[in-house]
């Protein structure tokens, strides 16, 4: 299930995985590591932003631009995981694993606004980063 | 929310990213057999169980030693192999690669029991096998026969000694020139030759033998008694080369056991009857480095070892191609020739069309190379399309009459110093031996790699 999700969700723009002796090694192991180690890394770093760095603590990292940080560092990190799961897992690096790569950080961006959307509500001094919509005061 | 439920939550999550991290983690080929590593595999259309195909493949170990008995044909159109020795003489070809057999039979390593036995004819023209010690057995090679004895007829001698070899569990080595010698009372011999020599050799398809014919040719010094007598009934002949054969009758592996260890150096003429393979172990390779697969096109299971269902998907101008390893060690020697294979080695497709681009020998690199070690050749296919989404590839040879056959088979081996080489009707020597084991199994061994459509 999980496997064919997140196969389903990199193939929609990658394609089938090259080379293709390793189909396999993509769609049961890369694919759904990837997949679950952005979604898991994404969260938790929304999650420190707004709940340990903008609550618990006061950091003062409250402004658009702190979000943007942790945004690119997420991007930086969705970047990183694809080609070590590649190369952790023996598989061949081919020009593939790069957009695969690329591909990762376009979700973990996605991922990140999405997240910071649904979650910021809570959040003492960042409720408003980095828009204060959908919430209306 | 208070605060202190988020921290709870985060640690929570992060605990549980830790747990999931480790869930999708490749599992090396060696790990497989353990029954852990098996549930996390996807379902396959095919259930493999690669730990069992693994056992069953295994070859059979060959024994290491076995029994033998020698039969040397006697008659007076053998003279002339076995010329009396003298010290300014070279000996014949027959006489040194006899010398050399029966040496190793006697003292070789791999003899356990044996025996010599010197076939010829009786006053009433039967066939009668006469028990000889080591030293007689030489004695005869090297130095000639003295007394004069008349042919044997083929079917008769051969069935003779069969008899004898199979009720004492032992492989037969049996040397003759192989000249058909019929009754001169019973000339319709000529015509039944194959159907004879079936008849003769039917105890050993009924006891699962199988049979090795390898020839050779020698020099020929003396009088030589064609098959067919016109124009001449004998020549003198002056080292012309005469075929002799060496068959060797027995249960496969210990006919192999023979012909690698005792026999050793083999005539480039070998044909083979009754060898079949339950298996030989094979896998496609589709992650070798040393042969990278072409198109789309990967083993149906992520962690096999060995590969024996594979998922492709051939598309317009980009064929499949790919590997497969087989390992044919245990065949006889001469069907583990490249050419031989190469001309020889046919696919049964299912569902498929593909076709066999190359075959090669395992050499220095593949054998440097552990997971390629273990084959002995490499067979590139090629699939251009699929004509259903499964079906199966079925790499087989299959049982063939050598070509060599024909051409040392002759209708008139009158004068062989204008025709060397050549034996009075091999082929229908051979073609006796060949229909008594034509149904018992079509191909030497078949390899078969179930496939399906790449989604």
């Amino acid at each position: 299930m999980i496997q064919n999700f997140f196969s389903g969700l990199y193939e929609l723009f990658l394609g089938r995985p090259l080379p293709a002796n390793f189909t396999n090694d993509y769609r049961e192991v890369i694919f759904p590591n990837t997949g679950l180690m952005l979604l898991l890394i994404t969260l938790a770093l929304v999650l420190i932003y707004y709940y340990v760095l903008n609550s618990m603590m006061s950091t003062g990292l409250y402004k658009t631009k702190h979000w943007v940080l942790f945004l690119v560092l997420n991007a930086i990190i969705a970047f990183a995981i694809p080609i070590f799961q590649v190369q952790g897992n023996e598989v061949e690096v081919h020009s593939y694993t790069y957009t695969f790569a690329f591909v990762n950080t376009l979700y973990s961006i996605v991922l990140f606004f999405v997240f910071s959307i649904l979650l910021k509500r809570g959040s003492v001094q960042a409720w408003t980063t980095p828009t204060k919509w959908p919430t209306k005061k | 929310m208070s605060l202190k439920k988020y921290k709870s939550h985060t640690s929570y999550l992060l605990l549980g990213m830790l747990l999931l991290s480790g869930c999708f983690e490749k599992k090396s080929a060696n790990q497989e057999t353990e029954p852990a590593a098996t549930t996390e595999q996807t379902p396959q259309p095919e259930p493999i169980a690669p730990a069992a195909d693994e056992s069953m493949e295994t070859p059979v170990s060959a024994p290491d030693k076995v029994d033998v008995q020698v039969y040397l044909e006697i008659s007076n159109g053998m003279k002339g192999f076995m010329p009396q020795a003298a010290a300014d003489k070279e000996p014949t070809g027959f006489q040194s690669k006899l010398n050399k057999l029966i040496s190793e039979v006697q003292d070789g390593r791999y003899v356990v029991s044996k025996s010599y036995y010197l076939a010829k004819q009786d006053a009433k023209g039967n066939p009668v096998l006469d028990s000889v010690s080591y030293q007689t057995m030489k004695g005869t090679i090297v130095g000639g026969i003295k007394s004069d004895v008349l042919g044997t007829p083929l079917p008769a001698m051969l069935e003779v000694a069969l008899k004898n070899a199979v009720s004492q569990n032992a492989v037969s080595i049996i040397v003759s020139d192989f000249i058909h010698g019929p009754d001169p009372r019973k000339p319709e011999q000529f015509i039944s030759l194959d159907s004879d020599i079936r008849s003769s050799l039917k105890l050993a398809e009924q006891k699962g033998l199988a049979i090795a014919v390898l020839a050779d040719a020698s020099e020929f010094y003396g009088s030589y008694h064609p098959a067919v007598k016109k124009p001449e009934i004998k020549r003198t002949l002056n080292g012309e080369l005469i075929p002799y054969y060496i068959w060797v009758i027995g249960k496969q592996q210990e006919v192999q056991v023979v012909t690698s260890k005792v026999l050793r150096q083999l005539p480039a003429q070998q044909a083979y009857f009754g060898f079949s393979y339950t298996s030989v172990p094979f896998s496609a390779l589709l992650k070798s480095k040393t042969f990278k697969p072409n198109g789309n096109v990967y083993c149906a299971s992520r962690t096999a070892e060995v590969c024996k269902s594979i998922n492709l998907l051939p598309e317009k101008n980009v064929p499949v191609e790919f590997t497969i390893g087989l390992n044919l060690n245990n065949l006889p020697l001469s069907m583990q020739q490249s050419t031989y294979l190469k001309s020889n080695l046919k696919l049964k497709n299912n569902g498929i069309k593909a076709s066999i681009l190359s075959v090669q020998a395992a050499d220095e690199n593949t054998k440097a190379t552990p997971e390629l070690a273990k084959y002995s050749h490499f067979v590139n296919l090629q699939v251009p399309q699929l004509t259903a989404s499964s079906g199966a590839i079925s790499l087989h040879l299959p049982q063939q009459t050598p070509n060599w056959i024909a051409a040392w088979s002759t209708t008139n081996d009158n004068n062989p110093a204008a025709a060397p080489k050549k034996t009075y009707q091999l082929t229908k020597i051979i073609e006796g031996v060949y229909a008594l084991y034509r149904d018992r199994s079509e191909d030497v061994f078949q390899a078969t790699i179930q496939f399906n459509k790449a989604d």
